[in-house]
């Protein structure tokens, strides 16, 4: 899973990427030429203060958001073709389920859609499985609570098992006891289920223990102008495990980048 | 391995909807109970104050007197009030479903909304009395112009709240579809539709009271002389006002039938809608 065995294939290829809101010259400068690549398998985090463009980015890399410049390339194509070919599985904030389906039909919602791309095996009962979710199947969303309601949105996003998981702080609006307990489960359900195929996430989040935990990569990206800052490659074992996070080189992680963070909003209280 | 086993408020799905008659029962009464009473109340009210002031039978009939003349002839009063209700339902639909398929259209084109929404309010403040007539030369003597002018009155809350309810979807589960490439057929069939429930439900109780006037305006108009408009505007001019009273009860009770049977298709429909569960909590 580290950049080393993948080298030769970019997941994602992002050059000169710049969004920018409302008007042409005097818009909000989102995002400001971010440069980026992602080889196949790797687990890149994106941590920055609110506002800074990360879920900006994010919406770019996924074909969602038009650039203002540049141009995004996931697997050698377009964000476009990524998606009618259902390469992609993106998380939310919010679960954002569709409140009259069932759990299971909430997770096969990406099999019913766009059938023209392939077909895929309908492994919704061994994703639940994997959530532990399975004897939920038929509970409507409203009846689990939030942290279960993620766990549904985690198996939707991997029903038509992407290459790519793009998730918008996934973990932000749980608590924090179910929170940290998430953390080690979303890696083991990302194990699990890259076995078959490996998935290249990009994660997007407000906390540092959460990025360093689990990334192989942090990128520290600064408010307005959104630019990529800092690049920090995490060379901690994998499997992750709850104990590293009391190690002195994790802790040495956390230092640095909320150092450059630190940095980033004295500058703006300066300016 | 985290919170898999504890599920928010019950141990068990929320229970299938059975009609069980006891509890039904016990469950309707405290909202039967009390408008009957109410009802029981301001006809006696009414009887008392007849008496007192003694007035003239041709200007305010006795509550008691207009019962007697629709248990007189209960036919009558059944044969007319099935009319009206069939001129309602029918308007109804054909309005509600018209505005339906153009608020379809509207809630993906804004340009479309812009060129449209104009004439459709147009159509709405025209007084309905006024075109009624015109109907009846243009749609013939027989049912149509009725259901034509019931569906005129009722499409306009639909079309609203379609339009607002199409367009009220969660932008990120949008997002979510817009990433796998759902066409928008399936973005309309998964998600837009099921979003504007809600609105949909809540214009259709307005629209059905409207189009029950829309009929019964049509009925005064119409030269075929049937329905609880027509026995209203005959009886007015015989001066028989327990007869026009009889009419509006059946009326009245129309409407409520029409309302209830809609709530109650609502909640069956809409059991995972906000509004459901903080009525079951």
């Amino acid at each position: 899973m580290t950049l080393g065995s993948y080298v030769a294939t970019q997941a994602i290829a992002a050059q000169g990427v710049s969004v920018r809101y409302g008007d042409a010259q005097t818009g909000l400068l989102a995002v400001d030429d971010v440069s980026l690549l992602v080889a196949a398998g790797e687990w890149v985090s994106i941590v920055g203060p609110s506002g800074c463009g990360k879920s900006t980015l994010l919406r770019a890399i996924a074909g969602l958001q038009p650039l203002t410049a540049g141009r995004v390339e996931i697997l050698g194509a377009s964000p476009q073709a990524a998606q009618a070919g259902k390469r992609l599985g993106l998380v939310f904030q919010e679960p954002a389920l569709l409140p009259w389906r069932d759990v299971e039909a909430n997770v096969r919602l990406p099999l019913i859609v766009n059938k023209s791309s392939e077909p895929g095996v309908d492994r919704t009962a061994e994703l639940l499985g994997m959530v532990g979710l399975e004897a939920f199947a038929h509970y409507r969303p409203h009846e689990l609570s939030g942290g279960m309601q993620q766990r549904v949105a985690l198996a939707r996003a991997l029903a038509h098992d992407p290459d790519l998981l793009l998730m918008d702080e996934p973990l932000a609006s749980l608590d924090e006891i179910t929170r940290e307990q998430m953390r080690y489960e979303l890696l083991r359900i990302w194990e699990q289920a890259s076995v078959q195929r490996p998935k290249t996430v990009i994660f997007v989040t407000h906390s540092v223990a959460e990025a360093v935990a689990l990334s192989d990569r942090v990128l520290v990206m600064s408010a307005r102008p959104g630019v990529i800052k800092a690049s920090v490659s995490i060379d901690l074992p994998r499997p992750r495990r709850p104990e590293h996070e009391r190690d002195a080189v994790f802790l040495d992680y956390l230092d640095s980048i909320r150092g450059q963070l630190r940095d980033e909003t004295a500058e703006e209280a300066g300016a | 391995m985290t919170d898999r086993s504890e599920p928010r408020e019950t141990d068990r799905r929320s229970p299938p909807l059975r009609l069980d008659w006891g509890q039904w029962g016990r469950a309707t009464l405290p909202y039967v109970l009390p408008p009957l009473v109410a009802l029981v109340a301001v006809g006696a009210v009414w009887e008392l104050y007849i008496e007192i002031s003694n007035e003239s039978k041709f200007v305010l009939p006795r509550a008691s007197s207009s019962f007697d003349a629709l248990f007189s002839d209960p036919g009558r009063y059944a044969e007319n009030g099935l009319s009206t209700l069939w001129v309602s339902l029918a308007g109804l639909a054909l309005g509600s479903g018209v505005a339906f398929v153009f608020a379809i259209f509207m809630a993906h084109s804004q340009n479309l909304e812009r060129a449209l929404l104009p004439v459709a309010i147009m159509v709405k403040v025209t007084p309905i009395v006024a075109l009624a007539p015109l109907f009846v030369i243009w749609f013939g003597f027989g049912w149509q112009p009725k259901v034509a002018i019931a569906a005129l009155i009722a499409y306009f809350p639909v079309l609203i709240n379609a339009i607002a309810g199409l367009r009220d979807v969660d932008p990120r589960t949008l997002d979510f579809l817009r990433s796998l490439h759902a066409s928008p057929l399936e973005v309309f069939r998964l998600l837009r539709a099921p979003s504007a429930l809600p609105f949909l439900f809540a214009a259709l109780k307005i629209s059905a009271t409207l189009a029950l006037i829309g009929a019964v305006v049509a009925e005064f108009f119409s030269p075929q002389q049937s329905g609880l408009g027509a026995i209203i505007n005959i009886e007015q001019r015989n001066v028989q006002l327990d007869e026009v009273f009889a009419a509006i009860f059946v009326l009245t009770l129309i409407g409520v039938m029409m309302n209830t049977a809609i709530v109650i298709v609502e909640r069956l429909t809409l059991s995972w809608h906000r509004t459901s569960i903080s009525v079951r909590q």
